[in-house]
């Protein structure tokens, strides 16, 4: 990773949208408030948005969440194919016969490629047509082959295949920038105006600091699984106490030292807000507890399916009761981010990756269903990301860095029960494989992100100053959100 | 002069070290003896896990670099005894008791600074499933960077390889090649130990600063050399894996005789067979970083050897870990001058020796702009680890495990020392990945950020985080009135006591003993004013809340 680059003024007319811009001793905010009083003309949103991002930490081997079943020699869906490139770590394999067998896939329909025996739930909800997935997205700057690669005469992401290069490059949407910034920072610079309420951030996280939502402007917030946390300080009616803090925080005289109180007072200016909001009196005089707040709000036979000790539904648990509290907060569009760890799956792949696809498809499930009880599921939206698939043969118990990837999309606003994109070649030394089965992508993050984008408020006209290189890609947006 | 200025003067005539000479003057400090108790203080920040009284009196009697001798010279005190010395049960739970309470007893303090930056370098984590189990294996590991904190770093690149903790975290654990199964050797640790732990992605400069080409940075490496050192590192399991009939099976080969505790070793075929490679090791000749060809028909033995050698001799490897340690140890945005300086040290410690950590380590803390820099520039320093908070106030109050449960050192409900990641965020060698808890690179937007610089404990410093901390030591300190509920340890604060009777005494003590009198005044009279307003018969609670008020002070959350 690079230092901190400051903008070029390229950047920021490509941010702003400004094709020519006089006087340039303009600030970096005056020219970026003036580019939105210039593209922003409609203030007000008359629904709720919210875009939730699961991050697959580590690279997602996406190839054993979506499997050949056919057996039609076609090589993207094709099991034999399939299995004899993947060989002990395919979908189907049995160690002790060393024998593969397709019969466990479930089925989609109208599609010879099937889920992981562990994604029943999502299953259901893609047959439902809420479910769509993505073939084969990866960090690229415009559109590659093999043979340009081989040729050396295309543009490519920088560091390729290393976890920190490539999830930043999805998190930026913008592989060839060095800018700090990520796509739902930039959309919400260019949206959160039209929010009613600027404060708490549109930009919600569950997962702490993350790069996805900075923006110039717009910051991430972040709260822990229960919400907010707010000081402690006792018994404190005349609020004698939180002065004394508050005086001491702000007696800061060092750059590092006043933004760690200026963090801290983040966290308790909305807090009482936002607190209030998700534990309501339990009719006792005191605080809901969260088991009585999640009662209340999901009803008990939804609270009884939901998983246990899932990390990943924790936190999603949390983002659907902040939808729930939308009105009191006065935002109109929302982005969160969760995200579930643990994918660089080098080794005890077979052990591994089992575990972590049920924890993906219970807590995407509950998920669903919350939402579906809420009746936010029209307004959500929820995608995974996750820095890049694995390479497609094994390195005895596991796999390596890969590049392409399949990625899940989940909401009533989808287009669901299908597959977008071209599905890949698996064939080891295929047309579409570099080495080792790491697959060169056929969508770019960049078309992934704009569709959403698209959905979530941006105008069609802003796309390519939210995402700069859209215009490499023949088709700026796909076709899974209407 | 002193004697490793000269060996900075010698590297740069006969090592062509970029910065001109001017640049390595500079770092001749005029100030050998601290200035006072705040200057003492501030070194001892970087050096220890938190000044006591006793420190600062060392310091200002010895001078900076004599502290420095005294303590290279200490012996080591080792962290895998203390953890065997437990009854029974050992879990990851224990080992981070016996981390803390090494943190804060342990008198070669300067060297296990320097082993906590070292595994933040070289990282590992118990976050993962085959390694969770296996505390004292993950001590053992710690125990090398205690012992080789101030030796050679080539050696410890090798002697970390070769634990069986890093060959499972980062999977170079029975690495092969097998073309009947289609199996190809795992890029895990060949990747890393690039990217990581010696020479990162991009080319540098002696000052840190990128090489460029065309505008352009120049990768240290290509794919093609992670898949060779990838082929070059397979070969390796568990020590006496073989079970004596010197023919290494698959079984032995992957699973049997886990000796967690011995350096990895190769496992010979002499017999094989259609279920196993011919050779574990994978003798073709390999193109690795540099183009450098580690030739074909070599043992792992050897392929490891020249690869390491090569890691170790890029010239990035003395730029990569001198900001590394320096913002472990320093400051978060060391100037160029000084990342080159430190690197000098490491490429040449002036006797023509590479590599050479303890001289690195001394350069770093008696480094002109570390001595002088926060009077010299306002944004040195940098924002301290979690962690420290508690071991700073631990010291100074002498924190002694509660008497209902000294005698029973594993008993109880587990608390911040057992679990301090649920506390304060932080916890050794448990981060969440092999980039450790935050990144070298991480810039806090906003005026962090706008002003170029980097702030790398910023990325576990969020609005919930900032508040745990508080909140944590609210529940210590005051709803526990220190009770030893969550920490087990009780502060010394007799002195303080004494005090509760005057808020502006105590105040100005808890100041002087915390923070060397640099408390903010207009804090110090808001605070002296509160405490007033306890009634003076709750002397524990003044005492209390003082220490709460500048514990979670901003002043107290930053080192400079």
């Amino acid at each position: 990773m690079s230092r901190v680059k400051p903008f070029s003024r390229r950047d920021i007319l490509k941010i702003a949208g400004f094709t020519a811009v006089n006087g340039s001793t303009l600030g970096t905010l005056g020219l970026l408030q003036r580019a939105q009083a210039a593209t922003l003309h409609q203030k007000g949103f008359n629904d709720y948005r919210a875009l939730v991002c699961i991050a697959l930490g580590g690279g997602a081997d996406s190839y054993n969440m979506l499997v050949p079943t056919g057996d039609n020699n076609n090589p993207a869906e094709d099991y034999a194919t399939y299995t004899q490139t993947r060989q002990n770590m395919a979908v189907g394999y049995d160690v002790d016969s060393e024998t593969w067998n397709p019969s466990s896939i479930l089925p989609l329909n109208n599609t010879s490629m099937g889920l992981n025996p562990l994604l029943s739930g999502l299953q259901g909800i893609y047959n439902n047509n809420d479910l769509a997935i993505v073939s084969n997205v990866g960090s690229l700057i415009e559109p590659v082959t093999k043979a340009q690669i081989d040729a050396g005469n295309v543009q490519l992401p920088p560091q390729l295949f290393s976890h920190s290069d490539q999830f930043i490059q999805w998190e930026r949407a913008y592989a060839d920038s060095q800018q700090n910034r990520g796509w739902f920072g930039r959309v919400a610079d260019l949206l959160h105006e039209s929010n009613t309420s600027q404060s708490p951030s549109m930009n919600v996280s569950v997962i702490g600091n993350n790069l996805l939502q900075v923006g110039d402007i717009v910051q991430p917030y972040s709260i822990s699984q229960s919400g907010p946390i707010g000081l402690e300080t006792g018994w404190d009616p005349e609020g004698e106490k939180l002065s004394v803090i508050e005086s001491v925080m702000a007696t800061s005289d060092n750059l590092f030292a006043t933004e760690y109180s200026r963090v801290k007072g983040r966290a308790q200016d909305n807090y009482d807000l936002i607190f209030s909001a998700l534990y309501l009196d339990n009719g006792q005089g005191q605080t809901e507890s969260q088991e009585q707040a999640d009662l209340r709000v999901f009803g008990q036979a939804l609270v009884d399916s939901f998983p246990q000790n899932n990390w990943l539904w924790d936190q999603l648990k949390i983002v659907a009761r902040m939808i729930d509290i939308r009105d009191v907060l006065q935002v109109e569009r929302q982005t969160f981010v969760v995200e579930l760890g643990g994918w660089d799956t080098h080794d005890n792949q077979n052990d591994d990756l089992p575990e972590l696809l049920q924890l993906l498809n219970d807590a995407m499930t509950a998920f669903n269903a919350a939402l579906n009880h809420l009746n936010m599921s029209n307004n959500v939206t929820t995608f995974t990301q996750s820095e890049f698939s694995r390479t497609l043969n094994s390195n005895g118990d596991g796999t390596d860095h890969g590049w392409g990837s399949h990625q899940i999309v989940m909401g009533g606003a989808v287009q669901g029960g299908q597959i977008y994109g071209e599905l890949p070649n698996l064939q080891l030394d295929g047309p579409q494989d570099i080495d080792r089965g790491r697959i060169i992508p056929t969508l770019g993050v960049e078309q992934y992100a704009a569709t959403l984008s698209s959905w979530f408020g941006v105008p069609t006209g802003e796309l390519q100053t939210v995402f700069p290189n859209l215009g490499n890609f023949d088709q700026q947006t796909l076709s899974f959100l209407g | 002069m002193h004697r490793w200025l000269l060996v900075l003067a010698l590297v740069a005539t006969t090592a062509g070290a970029q910065p001109s000479d001017d640049v390595i003057f500079s770092a001749s400090f005029e100030a050998a003896v601290p200035n006072g108790n705040a200057e003492a203080g501030a070194f001892l920040w970087r050096v220890t896990y938190g000044p006591t009284q006793a420190d600062i009196d060392s310091v200002n009697n010895m001078g900076f670099e004599a502290w420095v001798d005294q303590q290279q010279s200490m012996a080591a005190t080792y962290h895998s005894p203390q953890l065997e010395a437990f009854p029974n049960d050992l879990g990851q739970g224990e080992r981070q008791r016996v981390w803390f309470n090494t943190a804060k007893n342990a008198p070669d303090q300067f060297r296990q600074r320097a082993a906590f930056a070292l595994s933040q370098v070289l990282v590992v984590s118990d976050l993962n499933g085959e390694l969770e189990g296996q505390p004292l294996a993950l001590t053992n590991y710690y125990d090398l960077l205690v012992e080789h904190a101030f030796g050679n770093y080539r050696q410890l690149l090798e002697e970390v390889t070769l634990t069986p903790v890093m060959g499972h975290y980062l999977s170079m654990f029975s690495s092969t090649r097998d073309p009947f199964l289609g199996i190809e050797p795992d890029e895990n640790y060949a990747r890393e130990i690039m990217q990581l732990f010696s020479i990162g992605l991009n080319e540098l400069n002696i000052d840190g600063s990128l090489r460029t080409s065309g505008g352009n940075p120049i990768p240290t490496y290509q794919q093609s050399h992670i898949v060779a050192l990838a082929e070059a590192f397979t070969g390796w399991t568990f020590a006496g894996a073989d079970q004596g009939d010197g023919d290494c099976e698959p079984w032995e080969w992957k699973y049997a005789e886990r000796n967690w505790l011995e350096p990895m070793a190769p496992c010979p075929v002499t017999n094989p067979n259609e279920n196993q490679p011919d050779d574990y090791h994978v003798t073709t000749a390999k193109t690795i970083v540099g183009d450098v060809v580690l030739p074909a028909g070599q043992t792992p033995e050897q392929d490891l050897t020249m690869a390491l050698d090569t890691l170790f001799n890029h010239p990035n490897v003395g730029p990569f870990l001198a900001r590394r340690l320096i913002q472990r140890l320093v400051t978060s945005n060391p100037s160029p001058a000084y990342i080159a300086r430190v690197a000098s040290v490491f490429n040449n410690n002036g006797s023509n020796v590479r590599g050479d950590l303890g001289a690195v380590f001394k350069a770093i803390v008696l480094d002109n702009e570390a001595l002088s820099g926060a009077s010299n520039n306002a944004t040195f320093g940098k924002l301290r680890e979690p962690l420290f908070f508690q071991l700073h106030l631990n010291r100074v109050y002498d924190a002694r495990i509660s008497p209902e449960f000294a005698g029973n050192p594993s008993c109880c409900w587990p608390g911040a020392i057992y679990q301090p990641q649920q506390f304060v965020g932080q916890a050794a060698l448990r981060s969440p990945s092999v980039f450790n808890f935050f990144t070298p690179d991480y810039a806090q937007p906003g005026p962090i950020e706008t002003q170029g610089l980097v702030s790398p404990e910023f990325q576990i410093t969020t609005e919930t985080q900032v508040v745990r901390l508080a909140n944590y030591f609210w529940d210590t300190l005051i709803w526990g009135g220190q009770y030893p509920w969550q920490t087990q340890h009780e502060l010394q604060t007799g002195s303080l006591l004494a005090l509760a009777g005057n808020p502006t005494a105590l105040v100005n003590q808890v100041d002087n003993d915390l923070l060397f009198g640099t408390l903010d005044n207009t804090a110090r009279q808001v605070i002296i004013s509160r405490i007033a307003n306890i009634r003076e018969s709750d002397a524990q609670r003044r005492v209390d809340e003082a220490l709460y008020y500048i514990v979670t002070s901003p002043q107290n959350a930053v080192q400079r």
